[in-house]
């Protein structure tokens, strides 16, 4: 009987961990156009060697300019067309909508890197949320958390979400920039979510420069270069729209 | 005594060259000396050398003329640099070509300056290919970022203040493309160009649009307007020119404007009037793609599309005309650059990228990187062991001595460690043995092989070749013509405005090594206008700091410059010759000797003139004391930053009342044993277990890092030592953030007790706040509205945009508290705040809390504040001690002291770090 119910036990511990994990990963988020909240849901049930493995297959995905095409957006013909069209660059961005869905998608999948952690004794995932206004959480040292440990495991596989991550949210906040400059309507409330992504692009940018050193240096200056000018572009806009809008 | 008479005369006049000529000359590079980092490249264009080209361009045109050759007309190729403005969108995963060298100083990251003004002047044809007319023709216009509608906040930013003049530019020159009117474009060039580079033009960032090199395009220009043989087509694009090849770094997409227009250009070479027809593929100077584009039509002749049978396009081009058969009926004649008939071009070797390597294959390669990291350390020591044994005086036999012999003469700490491996020769990056980078001739090398800034990885082993004299030059190119049958000549001239690192890196590199050769301890180049900067308030240092060697820098590099530049004249002959790097040496060696001797009076004005210079740039240098970066990034160090971990610690050791406190902070002093959980932790001596927050490196800094550090370090700091004299910050010292020495390594390391958790009080947060600086601190107080509005009216008005890079000097605040009523009245005031209890302390705990505070401001900066303590500055240590006793103290803390607490403020020295003379 016991042995009955360890096997039953076994059977559903298998079934639980993951639709996606294993070696279909790859195939299962190209072909259910997952978001990056289902796919962080099964993560957080995975073990720790099929957390990594589809985490690799996951930078590989979005390092991939086609796969990411295809996975974001198109359908197979629209893929197939746009492999042989030329594309000016300001055709793609005049597409905001996929850069802020991509936005968004990287922004679920930091907050899942940052918000839990492996619990290394027990060898499983676990969520680990500081509340506003709240004292810091401060865990015991068996918890790692997710990000210290990709960049311990595959940093490469780390820092090519992050590298993506970066370029997307520049990418977003030129557009924003853009938009805020030439709209009568702009208010305060517009420059407050720009700096908040500029806080976002700091945080993301210290990550890629400091946490995956290695994996990163070849990218090093050319962040160091476009983080220095995001923010230059960044000051000007603002400080041009602070007068227009009286505050200086 | 007549016999006498003669040979000094015969001997003066064969003998000295152009001796006389050393003053002109020197005045000439001394007055256009541009100090600004990006002019590294750009300095032999002095209008001396300039002259002298110009001329030749016309001399050869009458000579080509006087010998009955058609001249037909000429074609005009106006490349520029697509990356001297980066994309904005798309910044990581766009494919480009990078070529250019970046390094890595102990500040930052400093990039290789791009042609900004080639750019602009691309940006000026813009929209030629619009209109209906065949004058000028602008390929791959569609590939820039900045040419598309809806980019002008990228513009804007890019062009800085002068983006309206440049939209008036464009606008007027677009009117009379569509006249298809040569003179009245080059007139509007000419003084476009004239006004950005007088106005020293910057874009927002403060990079400088135009350096030395706009000059040669100045006198190009000049000459075309003067020449009589007719422009017949304009060709602008963006790296149109460019070496098609591919590597792994290099894949066919980088290159498809350059593929794009060799596949239009052949179509243009056609014999004229049914007569064979020579197509003179001649320059100014180097590095504008004439050598490239020819390569890239052979590879287009014999391979068409097919990109990946491209073979490898020289570097070499011959100082004599050399003709290539296009077909029977026309020829192409490749003209060395007309400048480097007046300098010298040294040959050797150089280590690039295995990247852009095309000898190596996948197996090599694999077992290459096996090879360096199994003998890594092994490399290393036997580096080591040849940099004590290289000598200066006995001749190198290999590359890696070579290496070594070159790092000891300049007295540079090098990332790079040579080494063989099956018969190559190799160097590694010591702080990344994943760089690895091979050693190629300059003939073979990719165009980023003649970037390499490192000048120790330079092997001017092939010594100096030396240019014909140039009557015989231009009766060769004739001879040759004819004995082909040519009788119409087109000119096509490369006007391309690329960047000058790709010619100019091997001649400031063969310069930096004669210099240390001649000069070995009077030419520091960390203290010549050579250094590395991360940034261009960097200068400062130079002018101010290390004047004499600067000034004394500026005068060798003039004299040397005048002595190769004379080396060459005597040296050039009838025919091709080259000098060995022995007989160069000779050579340069005498030469100098005699100047000493024979010209005192001319060094002597040399020397003034120097001066002068250095004075006239002064003013616009003074004020990057006030650098922000310059104050937090370079005055930062790693040591110091040590200094400060173990001075908070001692102090907490020393003054707390708690004796569980004092016993945990002593066991906190203990070595470090070893590294625990695979190098996320440390255990000490004793047992005690730390997180690995980082290793600390002076070669990772750069603005992001210290700016994290700072605020890391001084809020943590700030605790422990407020916590001092303010019981209720006990729970802070079961933190701690500590600098400790393993193996060589600093590494900066977070000890947290296991019941720690507890948020710092409000009260501390307030002291934080008012914390001296703190661009984040936005709380309105008094302070910060002084800062905005001296910010607002003094420094805008002193620094225009550039305002918010400079801090406000502490002792600026402290005098403005001195003078001000209002201000004494608000200190006064009692604030809303949480009291604490009132307790006794020490006086003495007192002192050394508001000395190590100071301590503290003066060695660690955020790049973002904007009140700052200078390093070194005795007035602004004192202010601090006055600001935090009697500001910080009484009005955030409530602590009242009777009397000042210490007798002599003057006489306090700051706990880490120390005064610099001059303050």
């Amino acid at each position: 009987m016991k042995k009955w119910c360890l096997l039953i036990l076994f059977f559903i511990s298998a079934t639980r961990v993951g639709v996606l994990a294993g070696t279909d990963f790859l195939t299962q988020i190209k072909n259910c156009y997952c978001s990056a909240d289902w796919v962080c849901k099964d993560f957080a049930d995975m073990s720790l060697p099929e957390f990594l493995s589809s985490w690799q297959h996951l930078s590989e995905l979005i390092s991939d300019e086609r796969k990411r095409w295809f996975y974001a957006y198109d359908t197979p013909a629209a893929y197939q067309r746009r492999l042989k069209d030329y594309y000016s660059n300001f055709e793609r961005y005049d597409r905001e909508s996929l850069d802020t869905e991509w936005l968004r998608e990287c922004e679920q999948y930091h907050t899942f890197l940052t918000t839990h952690y492996l619990d290394t004794r027990r060898g499983v995932i676990v969520q680990k949320i500081q509340k506003k206004r709240k004292k810091p959480i401060h865990l015991k040292k068996h918890y790692l958390q997710l990000q210290d440990l990709l960049v311990q495991m595959v940093p490469e596989a780390h820092f090519s979400f992050y590298r993506f991550f970066f370029e997307q949210l520049t990418n977003v906040m030129l557009k924003k920039l853009n938009y805020v400059y030439f709209e009568e309507e702009m208010s305060l409330e517009h420059i407050m979510e720009l700096l908040k992504h500029k806080q976002l692009m700091t945080q993301i940018y210290r990550t890629c420069l400091h946490k995956t050193k290695q994996a990163s240096a070849t990218y090093a200056h050319k962040m160091a270069y476009h983080y220095d000018r995001i923010e230059s572009v960044l000051d000007m806009v603002v400080s041009e729209l602070l007068k227009r809008i009286g505050f200086e | 005594m007549k016999f006498r008479f003669i040979c000094l005369l015969f001997s003066f006049l064969f003998l000295h060259g152009e001796q006389d000529a050393i003053v002109p000359f020197s005045q000439s590079f001394i007055e256009g000396f541009c100090f600004n980092p990006e002019s590294r490249f750009s300095r032999e264009y002095h209008p001396y050398l300039l002259k002298k080209t110009k001329d030749s361009l016309q001399n050869l045109e009458h000579y080509l003329q006087g010998r009955k050759f058609s001249l037909s007309g000429r074609m005009l190729i106006m490349g520029y640099e697509q990356n001297a403005v980066p994309r904005y969108f798309d910044c990581l995963s766009q494919k480009q070509i990078e070529d250019e060298v970046v390094t890595k100083t102990e500040s930052g990251w400093e990039f290789a300056p791009g042609n900004v003004f080639g750019f602009l002047t691309g940006y000026l044809f813009k929209d030629a290919s619009k209109v209906g007319q065949n004058l000028v023709e602008h390929i791959a216009a569609d590939s820039i970022e900045l040419f598309h509608e809806g980019t002008e906040i990228l513009q804007k930013h890019a062009f800085g203040k002068w983006y309206e003049t440049i939209l008036g530019y464009q606008a007027c020159i677009q009117n009379k493309i569509k006249d298809a009117q040569c003179q009245p474009i080059f007139k509007y060039l000419l003084n476009f160009w004239q006004s950005i580079y007088e106005a020293e033009s910057k874009g927002s960032q403060g990079n400088r649009f135009a350096t030395q090199d706009i000059l040669f395009s100045f006198y190009y220009v000049e000459h075309l307007m003067e020449s009589f043989v007719p422009i017949k087509k304009i060709f602008v694009g963006p790296d149109v020119s460019y070496p098609i090849e591919i590597t792994e770094r290099q894949p066919a997409e980088v290159t498809k404007n350059a593929q794009q227009f060799v596949s239009h250009f052949v179509h243009y070479l056609k014999p004229i009037d049914n007569k064979k027809t020579a197509y003179i593929f001649w320059s100014f100077v180097d590095g504008v793609g004439k050598s490239t584009l020819l390569g890239n039509i052979c590879n287009w002749l014999s391979h068409k599309d097919d990109f990946d049978k491209y073979e490898h396009v020289s570097n070499a081009s011959s100082q004599r005309a050399t003709l290539y058969h296009v077909n029977d009926d026309v020829v192409i004649a490749d003209l060395p650059a007309q400048i480097s008939h007046y300098c010298a071009k040294p040959d050797g070797h150089v280590y690039i990228d295995l990247g852009f390597d095309r000898t190596l294959s996948a197996q090599d390669l694999g077992l290459l990187h096996q090879h360096v990291l199994t003998h890594y350390h092994e490399i290393v020591a036997q580096f080591e062991d040849l940099l004590e044994e290289v000598s200066v005086d006995k001749k190198n036999n290999s590359p890696e001595e070579a290496v070594a012999y070159n790092i000891k003469t300049l007295q540079v700490h090098s990332a790079w460690c040579p080494f063989a491996f099956k018969d190559k020769h190799f160097v590694v990056n010591i702080y990344d043995p994943r760089q690895i980078r091979i050693m190629t001739s300059f003939e073979d090398v990719h165009s980023q092989g003649l970037k390499i800034k490192e000048p120790e990885l330079m092997i001017f082993d092939k010594g100096l070749s030396i240019p014909m004299c140039y009557d015989n030059f231009k009766k060769d190119l004739a001879d040759q013509l004819e004995a082909s049958g040519v009788q119409n000549v087109v000119f096509v001239d490369f006007l391309s405005m690329y960047p000058r690192t790709s010619r100019e890196t091997i001649r400031i590199n063969y310069l930096l090594q004669q210099l240390k050769s001649f000069y070995k301890d009077e030419f520091i180049i960390d203290r010549s206008s050579y250094r590395s900067f991360a940034h261009y308030h960097e200068l400062y240092p130079l002018f101010f700091d290390y004047k004499d060697d600067f000034e004394r820098s500026l005068f060798l590099e003039s004299l040397l410059r005048w002595v190769i530049h004379d080396t060459i004249m005597q040296a050039s002959r009838e025919d091709l010759t080259a000098l060995t790097s022995e007989e160069v040496y000779q050579r340069l060696q005498d030469k100098i000797k005699e100047l000493y001797h024979s010209h005192k009076d001319q060094l002597n004005d040399i020397l003034c003139m120097v001066r002068k210079r250095l004075e006239q740039e002064e003013s616009t240098v003074i004020h990057y004391q006030l650098s922000k970066f310059y104050e937090a990034v370079t005055h930062f160090s790693v040591d110091r930053f040590a200094g400060l971990s173990e001075m908070v610690r001692s102090l907490v050791v020393q003054f707390h009342v708690d004796d569980a406190v004092r016993e945990l902070w002593t066991q906190l002093g203990a070595d470090i044993k070893e590294f625990t959980d695979g190098g996320r932790f440390v255990k000490l001596e004793n047992d005690l277990k730390l997180e690995v927050v980082r290793p600390l490196r002076a070669y990772d800094i750069d603005r992001s890092l210290i700016e994290l550090l700072a605020n890391e370090a001084r809020k943590t700091w700030y605790s422990h030592l407020i916590g001092l004299i303010v019981p209720e910050l006990n729970e802070a010292y079961k933190q701690a953030l500590l600098v400790k020495n393993f193996n060589g390594t600093l590494l900066l390391l977070r000890y947290r007790h296991n019941e720690v958790g507890e948020e710092a009080p409000a009260l501390l947060e307030e002291v934080r706040q008012f914390g001296l600086s703190g661009k984040q601190a936005y709380e309105v107080s008094y302070a910060r509205s002084w800062l905005n509005e001296l910010k607002r009216t003094d420094y805008h008005e002193k620094y225009n945009s550039e305002a918010p890079k400079f801090f406000v000097p502490l002792v600026q605040l402290v005098e403005y508290l001195d003078t001000n009523k209002l201000w004494a009245a608000w200190v006064l005031e009692p604030r809303d705040m949480r009291i604490p209890k009132p307790i006794t302390i020490s006086y003495e705990a007192t002192r050394w809390v508001i000395h190590a505070l100071a301590t503290l401001h003066m060695n660690l900066k955020s790049p973002e504040d904007d009140i700052m303590l200078r390093y070194g500055n005795q007035v602004d240590f004192v202010a601090a001690l006055r600001l935090l006793e009697n500001l910080m103290f009484p009005k955030y803390m409530n602590l009242t002291t009777k009397g000042e607490l210490f007798p002599d403020y003057w006489l306090i020295e700051p706990l880490v770090g120390k005064f610099n003379k001059k303050s």
